[in-house]
């Protein structure tokens, strides 16, 4: 009992670090200019080797670019926690935390809709 | 300089005279003032070099960035073995430059031959000297001459390494076609660490594949100076169900070790003294840093250069970072994906530098693929952090394909693998 109510007060504080960095890297983002590098766009630089530049694919690999948010962080998490299969996601997703999953996701949309 | 004579002096006019005679004229240093300065030099416009002058552009138009590259076309390691195993042509992986001078940054196709990290110059070939706020080498790796007794240069032109693509891998494409049926191919893969750790064993895979169907009585025998090497569990699963009795690895344990090499009387010798001899002998030699690096005094005792784990600034020169192979970035592996990660985070960092803004922690990822055969494709892959310890790799992230995969899944690696070259290929000079 004891346990599992730790546990549910864990995941409710992480739930909260989530939003409380998720809102935080926001603002970074909202207060950048156009282009300059944030923490924001540095966690996301490397999938593009693999999903294209700026998530533009040219070739057989999933394209990024323009996708829902909220489709790319489910996406993620699922690739994490081996829900949804994978070749190559599965190994990739878990070298990000659910905060990280958060700010990644926002990456990739028109910029309308990365805030 | 009297008169100033040095700038008015034709460069035919200094042939004729010999740099004796200069010399002798001149009163005061010979070393030539920068004729401009710009906010970045790149060395090297490959995997790292490229990719970090697109980003710096892009995440500030406004800088000066000038890519020196020695070669007008690269073709790329990465798929240079597709091209031994007849799967795709040179053509296929050679890249221009348009792309880049699209996006604003110049490209001087000259070689580098010196750094001068206190003046803060590069000069050129043709002599020009130019001047930098921040310099990032990104020169890749030299083959190291002679650390293997009788491999030298001229050596290469018998037994290519084929280590840097271009005419080293069609030589060995040519000799390759012009060896008989029943003949062997040696391939001889060095010590950690060098550029691409699973690379001599896709290459083995891929020369297999090209027998198996040109020379079906030929084999690859790989004598390794290593016992153990990447995805070897991937690797040997995989040979044992397309290329049965085809393909022979010899570890360091076993004499795998080639110690010297006589490349008129054609024979490898191990470190027990076994002597090898084939139609064919790809010696991949012991690697460092690029001549540029190591002239500028930018390595270790090993050849390599130490850098900080988030700015990849050099640990012995200010303004000067190092990228790619020739960096010692932690825990990741010598690969083009890697050199690309890293010049994407220099990239960032040097922007933040130049502007007085602090250094953002930087986030890097791997995957190296192998194409054992048509089809069929297996990976490594890991993500990655800049720490106070270095760049580490992420616990519980990456891993290797799985062991006894189906079909289904080689086959998706395979076309994941192709649709990797296209998305870092366009990421670098798209
Ligand atoms: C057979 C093979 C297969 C490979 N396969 C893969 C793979 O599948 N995936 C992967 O991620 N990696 C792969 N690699 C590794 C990859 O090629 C390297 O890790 C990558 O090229 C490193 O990038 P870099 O920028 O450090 O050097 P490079 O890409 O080699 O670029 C260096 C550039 O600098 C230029 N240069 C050097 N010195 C000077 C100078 N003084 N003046 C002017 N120009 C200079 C060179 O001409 C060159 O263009 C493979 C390597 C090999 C050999
Ligand atoms: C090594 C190459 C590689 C890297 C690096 C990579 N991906 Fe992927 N990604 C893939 C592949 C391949 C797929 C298809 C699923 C699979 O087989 O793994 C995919 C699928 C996805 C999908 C599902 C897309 C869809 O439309 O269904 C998302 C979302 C995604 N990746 C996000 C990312 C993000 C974010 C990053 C960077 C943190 C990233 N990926 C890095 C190769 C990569």
């Amino acid at each position: 009992m004891v346990a599992r109510e730790m546990r549910r007060r864990g995941t409710v504080l992480m739930a909260m670090m989530v939003v409380v960095t998720a809102a935080i890297l926001t603002v970074m983002v909202q207060q950048a200019v156009a282009g300059e590098p944030t923490a924001a766009r540095v966690l996301a630089l490397s999938c593009a080797a693999c999903h294209g530049p700026g998530g533009a694919s040219p070739g057989s690999i999933p394209s990024l670019k323009g996708k829902d948010p909220v489709f790319i962080a489910e996406a993620l998490r699922a690739f994490r926690d081996g829900s949804r299969p994978a070749t190559v996601m599965g190994r990739i997703a878990t070298g990000y935390s659910d905060a990280e999953i958060e700010v990644l996701s926002r990456q990739f949309a028109h910029p309308a809709a990365r805030q | 300089m009297s008169g100033g004579m040095g700038n008015a002096l034709s460069r035919r006019a200094v042939g004729r005279l010999g740099a004796t005679a200069i010399a002798a004229a001149t009163i005061g240093p010979v070393r030539a003032a920068p004729s401009r300065t710009v906010d970045v030099v790149v060395v090297g416009g490959g995997f790292g070099g490229a990719t970090a002058a697109r980003y710096l552009k892009q995440f500030a138009p406004g800088l000066s960035v000038v890519v020196v590259e020695q070669n007008k076309v690269f073709h790329t390691c990465p798929f240079s073995n597709l091209v031994l195993g007849g799967l795709r042509r040179m053509s296929d992986i050679a890249h221009g430059y348009a792309g880049l001078a699209a996006r604003g940054v110049e490209v001087v196709h000259q070689r580098v031959l010196s750094l001068d990290p206190e003046r803060r110059t590069v000069r050129l070939a043709d002599d020009s000297v130019i001047g930098f706020r921040k310099a990032i080498l990104s020169p890749g790796v030299d083959m190291r001459w002679n650390a293997l007794s009788g491999y030298d240069e001229a050596a290469a032109q018998a037994m290519p390494h084929a280590w840097k693509a271009g005419p080293q891998t069609a030589l060995l494409r040519q000799q390759l076609q012009a060896m008989a049926d029943g003949d062997t191919v040696i391939i001889a893969p060095p010590d950690n660490p060098f550029r691409c750790p699973p690379g001599p064993y896709e290459r083995a895979s891929l020369i297999a594949h090209w027998l198996q169907q040109n020379r079906p009585r030929s084999k690859v025998l790989i004598l390794d100076a290593k016992d153990r090497f990447s995805k070897q569990g991937l690797f040997t699963q995989a040979w044992a169900a397309l290329y049965p009795g085809l393909i022979e690895h010899v570890p360091a344990a076993d004499d795998g070790r080639i110690v010297a090499v006589d490349a008129v009387g054609r024979w490898l010798e191990t470190a027990f003294g076994d002597r090898h001899s084939a139609a064919v002998i790809n010696v991949i030699p012991p690697q460092w840093a690029g001549a540029i690096a190591r002239d500028a005094g930018l390595v270790n005792a090993d050849g390599w250069c130490p850098v900080g784990p988030t700015t990849f600034a050099s640990d012995m020169a200010a303004d000067v970072h190092v990228i790619g192979d020739a960096a010692v970035a932690g825990q990741m592996p010598k690969s083009g994906f890697s050199a690309n990660s890293q010049g994407k985070v220099a990239a960032a960092n040097i922007v933040q530098a130049l502007a007085g803004r602090d250094p953002i922690a930087g986030s890097f990822a791997n995957t190296c693929y192998s194409l054992v055969g048509p089809g069929y494709g297996i990976s490594v892959a890991k993500v990655y952090r800049s720490t106070a310890d270095g760049i580490v790799g992420i616990d519980g992230s990456g891993g290797l394909s799985p062991m006894d995969a189906n079909a289904d899944v080689r086959a998706h690696e395979a076309a994941f693998a192709e649709g990797w070259y296209a998305s870092i290929t366009a990421d670098m000079f798209g």
